[in-house]
């Protein structure tokens, strides 16, 4: 023999798929040489290996049908888990519930406390997204041209300093505002605004517990991405389909303008 | 958390492609896709899966297993194809399975194993016996001493 370990049928498998290291792959092809009967079987199962492959991996470039849509399925499933409150949204604005800003105004922030509130803040910025952002006749309430007013009424509502950030050197042009209700039954103010190719990006601002403070963070659902903190009472979230590192700078522009002389 | 989402998503054309060739009616595969992104979407806060395409094959499989009975059975007949995707259909599904996922997903053994809940050895001789059985079944009768008689 020249073979100092006899080869295994399992091994003439890996062989076959390519599982071997190469040192034992030349053994193996030195025996199938001297073997023809077994080399001829082999040579069947690697041809049967490539005529699948051939046949049936291509199927995987089929396109992917809109119900297997990773993103589609998460923004039902919000939609089915937050329904109510988003429904509330477009209803609640009318109840005029003024005064209820703010909440959990008490006790220190315990970390779960801030947990929760940045996943609320985080839920509520995607959902509005979806709902409101994208629409593409109706997503605000109030247009840019109006900024003043804009500025005034979320202020008013909001029962604090509320301004559309300006995104306009990062290639963001605001094209309004709308309020929205929080599920607590408290006002927060939506901005929107589009890119050059019309892709919309949203900036939700909602009151937060005072004492309550986070820092960016980055989070995603499909190919939506969020950018969330919450800094002085406010929560913030940035919502848009692009890339993280234009989402961490739409974040840093906004911080740097709510940090001035608020 | 949020990178899974898209590491799920690069996944979905191979288990797209994989229940393709375990069922042949179209709306039955998408519908065990579906069940499948479905449950990793429950459990994938839950679980920290390391081998997440492995962890969604696996899932896939237990899903089949809750498929109304009808699918089941077209699962038994996948007659869909032509030449040697369909003769496939004459192979257990077992042996089906492993074939499948040994050479066009090309998953190690180890995760095969993984995947169908069976030992790495119970994979080899399904993947064996698979193999020989295909062999014969498309006329080839040379060694018919094969070590490993299906």
């Amino acid at each position: 023999m020249t073979m100092e370990r006899p080869i295994s049928e399992d091994e003439l498998h890996a062989y076959v798929d390519g599982r071997l290291d190469a040192p034992r792959r030349l053994e193996v092809e030195r025996y199938l040489g001297m073997q023809p009967l077994l080399s001829h079987r082999v040579a069947a199962y690697r041809a049967q290996r490539e005529e699948l492959q051939a046949a049936l991996a291509p199927r995987a470039a089929e396109p992917i049908p809109p119900e297997l849509n990773l993103s589609r399925m998460l923004e039902a499933r919000l939609r089915r888990r937050h329904g109510w409150w988003q429904l509330a949204a477009s209803v609640v604005l009318c109840l005029s519930l003024g005064g209820a800003a703010g909440w959990y105004v008490g006790a220190p922030a315990r970390p779960d406390r801030t947990k929760l509130a940045m996943t609320l803040l985080q839920q509520q910025a995607m959902a509005s997204h979806t709902v409101y952002a994208v629409d593409r006749r109706h997503p605000i309430e109030v247009t840019a041209n109006e900024s003043d007013h804009l500025k005034q009424w979320l202020s008013n509502r909001l029962q604090r300093s509320v301004a559309a950030p300006d995104l306009s050197t990062l290639g963001y042009r605001l094209l309004g505002g709308r309020l929205l209700a929080t599920e607590r039954g408290s006002a927060s103010a939506l901005f929107v605004y589009d890119d050059a190719n019309g892709n919309r990006l949203s900036v939700l601002m909602r009151p937060m517990a005072p004492e309550l403070a986070a820092g960016h963070t980055d989070s995603s659902q499909g190919a939506m991405r969020n950018c969330a903190w919450i800094d002085k009472g406010i929560g913030y979230a940035v919502v848009a389909v692009a890339s993280d590192a234009m989402l961490d700078k739409v974040a840093a522009q906004i911080s740097r303008q709510t940090d001035g002389p608020s | 958390m949020c990178g899974a989402v898209s590491d799920i998503e690069a996944c979905i054309p191979a288990l797209r492609r994989h229940a393709t060739a375990l069922l042949r009616e179209r709306r039955d595969v998408d519908a065990l896709v579906h069940a499948c992104l479905s449950r990793a979407l429950d459990q994938h806060w839950r679980q920290n899966p390391t081998e997440l395409r492995t962890w969604l094959f696996a899932i896939m499989y237990r899903q089949l297993g809750q498929l109304p009975w009808s699918a089941r059975t077209r699962r038994a007949s996948h007659t869909g194809d032509q030449g040697l995707p369909g003769t496939l259909g004459q192979l257990t599904a077992d042996q089906r399975s492993v074939l499948l996922l040994v050479t066009i997903e090309d998953m190690a053994y180890g995760d095969v194993a993984d995947v169908l809940g069976v030992s790495v050895s119970s994979v080899m001789t399904l993947l064996g016996d698979g193999r020989e059985r295909l062999r014969r079944l498309c006329g080839d009768l040379a060694d018919t001493a094969a070590p490993r008689q299906p």
